[in-house]
């Protein structure tokens, strides 16, 4: 087998050397009558050429589309060359965890300058290594809200404006907590500031916002901060698109004290949500509570400046059941792509981006305006927008999808009384010709 | 007996002691309560204590905090069923305290003593010594 | 610092600034196409209270410096590519390369989870596949991909195990785990709202019946273990233990970061096994990525199904498709479809490894024999130099400790950054816990007999240097690029981002 560099002299060496007449001996632990004989359902093996065969042949049965509109929180960016290319370097690919920080240099610097550039795009002291998505990231910060308040049981507060999904898994996280959830609602397509007022008391102990919310409007996080101010509230922030940290300030800058995100448009494709990882940022004063991993800078015993993983004791492999969190990752692979398109944008390559995200958006909105069946509220947005139909948005998917295209996601398959709503999503990807094909589609349907 | 000169080998007389390395001073119906000389020594640099509430109470040899060092974490078990009076503030910032001086300035609680039958429970210095020496040996 | 210091002449640049050390304004390395529509400005469209002009302090560099810079970290870093990694219970084998090119697919990089299910199809069916291969090994009818690593898999097992007892009206509090289990587990039990029961490791380094008649009850809500152990032992009461549990109606969960073990020569769920995860980044080659992303998929018996996270993927004729109808199921517990992109990795290799062509064994079979043979080797050279403690055979990992070696002063963490010295990545340290100065090494299938023999005259080489010249193991790592990183300044002066000078 290939991949086994032993052959059978090998093997033969081997069971000589550790006195066994057969390899069956290895697993005399394990009772004969249990083992596997004929009883395993398992295909033959597949050499590349085979394997580059069945895959060709899964990806054709089905034609993918030939324009997306789909964002919902999972978008299309361009991803540069460099970001692949660096990324499958055996030693970034194939490397562990850094535990040994003396060759491990290259990693923890890397976690290190994303944790920077975190803190910078959040506007927080303190960003951790990352967790698995954007969702979990979301129900790990209001847990961590939970144990800094562990005295009072005040209500947790969710937006009526978050990601289904997102609230989905926070339920099932806070399973213990569900009689405590209260959600605020919106008024249109923002968040109630007056009905937040009259939640955020001294009942309450936790705010959940995202922003963008659900439908692509950007939420007043300065007003928010304002309220959460004149309270003890802990407020913990969500974003599906860190791209809008382009053009729109940090939670932090409010007085967010837990952010947390999605950060696959950096670094990634959208991978079916499966190329993830989680934001998450907080103040210095709270670091000990923080889930994930940290790496710290420090020096070595010859001065230099160097890396390593810190504030270990908070994590399962020592705390074991009064850890932070059961989390044994970051997703570090996920995450360094992110760094270096991060670095490879810059400052000016980010504010470009998402200055052509938010034109884009505009431009749209603009000429969809003009279709006098279509509304689009007046709420501020940016890469992504929500269009009120006159008929359900499923037939209009429905109808891109004959034509092999997607015109942007139906808001009915989460709740029934969204049934109406088409939330478009635009990328610097998009053409002129792209957008106006969208636009005239909307224009001319049902 | 003298104290002991060997790193975490030094066992004040007029304290009382418990097989998990922790220590209390009786002091008129009340107890202050650290760890060890042979404990901080076990731990290494400690990097941080997580101590209780004032208000809170504990049942005897129930976990009360925990003390972090570089690499591990270890419980701190209450000697006496108690409520909490007062917690040392100067903790958690100042955590080499307790390295430096577990028996003065690293103290962690002031507690009242709810049964103070538990007092005989505890060890005399002299079977606290001949404790520590015993593993010390392993 | 000396220019000489400096050199770039050197493959390994000793020195790598951060990117903001070498950010200047006005540098740029990307560019977009000239606008087709008009460009807006956000203060145009946007609250001036949420408008920023930039982000400060994100740094400005040149494409190609950013290609230098991260090449030259990458020459930082050890990795199985370069050698040897003879991690315990981490399963570092080697991972092939065509899982990258099949990754990189664009039909399936680019599948969004909110397109009509007759855009997805490729991706279902990836999905699928793996999950009947996974059916297959393990034994366990159905499975749940969603879980995006080990420990987010032993979060959905016990939560499965919670649901279960609570629609069957159980009065269950507690879980037992053994305690050489790893740390997620209890940390799991935590999470979950389970109290803990530890089991201890017997006296032949395996869980033994009557440790865990003692402490069973009825409020026991079942078991996670490990098999093999975390010590590299196969549990050999297994099915026995397993009834035990069963006895009471608990269920028996299977951690399975051991699985490389006996993949391919026993199905868990013929061991008693009710829950599993596997942790395909061990046993299935997908690649560590220096920290992740992995997969932890669960699976469970048949009557466990319905309680399994949202949706589940289901076939119908030709057509695959998303099954939300779980009025049971535990609930969501990740956006989408868990780390779709290691997925794919995943099964291209299982692909890789089934039955040979003469139907006679698999290739699952030659990994589990492999990495097992490997174990025994290295057990069999170090006997002698080394502490052994469970010196009997074992699984595919062997622990070993220091006890020979401390009464010249060494301990493991001496011996572990030693290793360095030679060329090594350490094998596991201090874990776990119930051997003190633990050693734990998994040699894995990959690793020719040649690689285990240099590896073994490099321990004993510093089991010698143990006794004739302590001192150089005192002060190692002295040939690496950084020496005693000072961990404790770390957490005194906390510095968790780059601040200007």
């Amino acid at each position: 087998m290939k991949y086994i560099p032993q052959g059978p002299d090998d093997q033969k060496e081997l069971l000589k050397a550790v006195g066994l007449k057969s390899t069956d001996e290895l697993f005399q632990f394990i009772p004969a009558h249990l083992k596997i004989k004929n009883n395993l359902y398992y295909p033959k093996a597949q050499s590349e050429i085979e394997i580059r065969k069945t895959f060709q042949k899964i990806c054709a049965s089905s034609p993918a589309p030939s324009l997306s509109f789909a964002g919902c929180g999972l978008y299309q960016h361009d991803i540069p060359s460099i970001v692949p290319f660096i990324q499958s370097r055996s030693e970034f690919a194939t490397s562990y965890t850094p535990y040994q920080p003396e060759i491990s240099q290259g990693n923890l610097q890397a976690i290190f300058e994303f944790q920077t550039m975190i803190t910078q795009l959040t506007e927080c002291e303190l960003s951790n290594a990352s967790l698995y998505d954007g969702a979990t990231s979301l129900a790990e910060g209001i847990l961590m809200a939970l144990r800094l308040k562990k005295k009072t049981a005040g209500k947790i507060i969710l937006s009526g404006g978050l990601h289904p999904h997102y609230e989905q898994v926070v339920r099932t996280y806070l399973q213990s907590f569900l009689d405590r959830i209260v959600v605020a609602p919106l008024k249109g397509d923002r968040l109630d500031q007056e009905a937040l007022s009259k939640l955020v008391t001294s009942e309450a102990d936790i705010l959940v916002t995202q922003s963008p919310n659900i439908f692509g409007v950007i939420e007043d996080d300065s007003a928010i901060g304002a309220l959460v101010k004149t309270s003890d509230v802990f407020w913990v922030t969500s974003t599906t698109e860190p791209f809008v940290w382009g053009v729109v300030r940090g939670p932090g800058a409010f007085g967010a004290h837990i952010v947390t995100g999605e950060g696959q448009s950096f670094g990634a494709p959208a991978y079916l949500g499966g190329a993830s990882y989680g934001i998450f940022a907080t103040k210095n004063e709270y670091l000990r509570q923080v889930p994930g991993r940290l790496v710290g800078e420090t020096l070595d015993q010859k001065g230099r400046r160097s890396y390593t993983l810190t504030f270990a004791t908070r994590e399962q492999f020592i705390r074991r059941e009064k850890a932070t969190s059961n989390i044994c990752t970051n997703q570090n692979l996920n995450m360094l792509a992110g760094v270096i398109h991060m670095a490879t944008l810059g400052k000016a390559g980010l504010k470009a981006v998402s200055r052509r995200l938010l034109s884009h958006a505009e431009y749209l909105k603009s000429h969809l305006r003009e279709v006098s069946e279509l509304k689009i509220s007046s709420s501020p947005t940016f890469s992504e927008f929500t269009v009120d139909l006159p008929y359900g948005a499923a037939t209009l998917v429905k109808s891109a999808a004959d034509a092999g295209w997607v015109c942007g996601v139906d808001l009915g398959r989460f709740k029934p009384e969204w049934n109406k709503k088409l939330l478009i999503a635009t990328s610097e990807l998009h053409t002129k010709a792209e957008l106006d094909r969208l636009v005239d589609f909307l224009r001319t349907a049902p | 007996m003298a104290a002991n000169k060997e790193p975490g080998m030094h066992v004040p007389e007029h304290l009382l002691y418990t097989k998990n390395h922790e220590w209390a001073r009786i002091e008129d119906g009340t107890a202050y309560v650290g760890i060890t000389d042979y404990a901080q020594h076990a731990l290494g640099d400690i990097t941080y204590v997580e101590l209780p509430e004032e208000g809170q109470s504990f049942n005897k040899e129930k976990v009360f905090g925990t003390v972090d060092s570089l690499k591990t974490v270890a419980e701190l078990y209450a000697p006496l069923t108690g409520e909490v009076l007062e917690v040392n503030a100067k903790l958690p910032s100042n955590a080499e305290q307790v390295n430096e001086d577990p028996y003065g300035e690293g103290w962690m609680l002031k507690i009242e003593l709810s049964d103070e039958k538990e007092i005989e429970q505890l060890l005399p210095a002299i079977e606290y010594v001949k404790l520590i020496q015993k593993q010390a040996k392993k | 610092m000396n220019l000489l210091e400096r050199t770039t002449g050197t493959l390994v640049s000793p020195e790598e600034p951060t990117l903001f050390d070498k950010s200047k304004a006005g540098r740029i390395g990307y560019s977009l196409p000239a606008p087709e529509v008009p460009e807006v400005v956000a203060e145009q469209v946007i609250p001036k209270a949420l408008v920023r002009d930039e982000v400060l302090g994100f740094p400005e560099i040149s494409e190609n410096e950013v290609v230098r810079h991260f090449v030259r970290l990458s020459q930082k870093n050890y990795s199985i590519d370069t050698g040897f990694y003879p991690l315990g219970s981490c399963t570092m084998k080697y991972n092939p390369k065509i899982n990258e090119e099949i990754a990189r697919l664009p039909v399936l990089a680019q599948s969004h989870p909110f397109w009509d299910e007759r855009f997805l199809q490729p991706a279902l069916e990836v999905q699928f596949q793996l999950q009947n291969l996974l059916s297959a090994v393990t034994g366990l009818e159905s499975f749940t991909l969603q879980p995006s690593a080990g420990a987010h898999g032993e979060y959905v097992g016990i939560k499965i195990m919670r649901a279960y007892h609570e629609s069957r009206g159980n009065k269950k509090t507690k879980v037992i785990v053994p305690d050489s289990a790893h740390g997620t587990n209890p940390a799991t039990c935590t999470m979950i709202g389970y109290d803990i029961v530890p089991v201890p490791t017997g006296p032949r380094g395996i869980v033994e019946i009557e440790d865990v008649k003692k402490i069973l009850d009825s409020e026991v809500a079942g078991i996670m273990m490990t098999n093999p152990s975390t010590l590299g032992l196969f549990e050999e009461n297994i099915s026995q233990i397993a009834e035990l549990i069963h006895s009471v109606d608990g269920l028996v969960y299977m951690d399975g970061a051991n699985f490389n073990a006996i993949v391919g020569i026993v199905k868990p769920a013929d061991l008693g096994v009710d829950i599993m995860h596997i942790n395909v980044h061990k046993t299935f080659s997908t690649p560590h990525g220096g920290g992740g992303p992995g997969a932890g998929p669960v699976g469970v018996r048949s009557h466990l199904k319905k309680f399994l996270p949202t949706p589940t993927i289901e076939r119908s004729g030709e057509r695959f498709f998303y099954d939300y109808n779980l009025p049971d199921s535990i609930g969501k517990v990740s956006g989408y479809h868990g780390t779709f992109a290691i997925h794919v990795r995943a099964l291209t290799y299982m692909l890789s490894i089934g039955t040979t062509a003469d139907g006679k064994d698999t290739y699952l079979r030659r990994i589990a024999t492999g990495a097992v043979l490997n174990a025994n080797y290295i057990r069999h050279r170090l006997r002698g130099h080394y502490n052994i403690p469970y010196d009997h055979p074992c699984g595919h990992e062997v622990v070993i400790n220091d006890d020979f070696q401390q009464k010249f002063g060494v301990k493991t963490i001496h011996i572990a950054k030693r290793l360095m010295d030679y060329g090594y990545h350490p094998m596991t340290v201090y874990f776990p816990l119930v051997v003190p100065g633990a050693m734990m090494i998994e040699p894995t299938e990959s690793e020719s007999k040649e690689t285990l023999d240099q590896f073994c005259d490099v321990m004993i080489a510093i089991a010698n240097e143990a006794k004739e010249n302590p001192e150089i193991l005192l002060n190692a790592p002295t040939r690496v690029n950084r020496e005693k990183v000072d961990e404790l300044r770390a957490q005194k002066q906390p510095r968790l981002s780059w601040k200007p000078a």
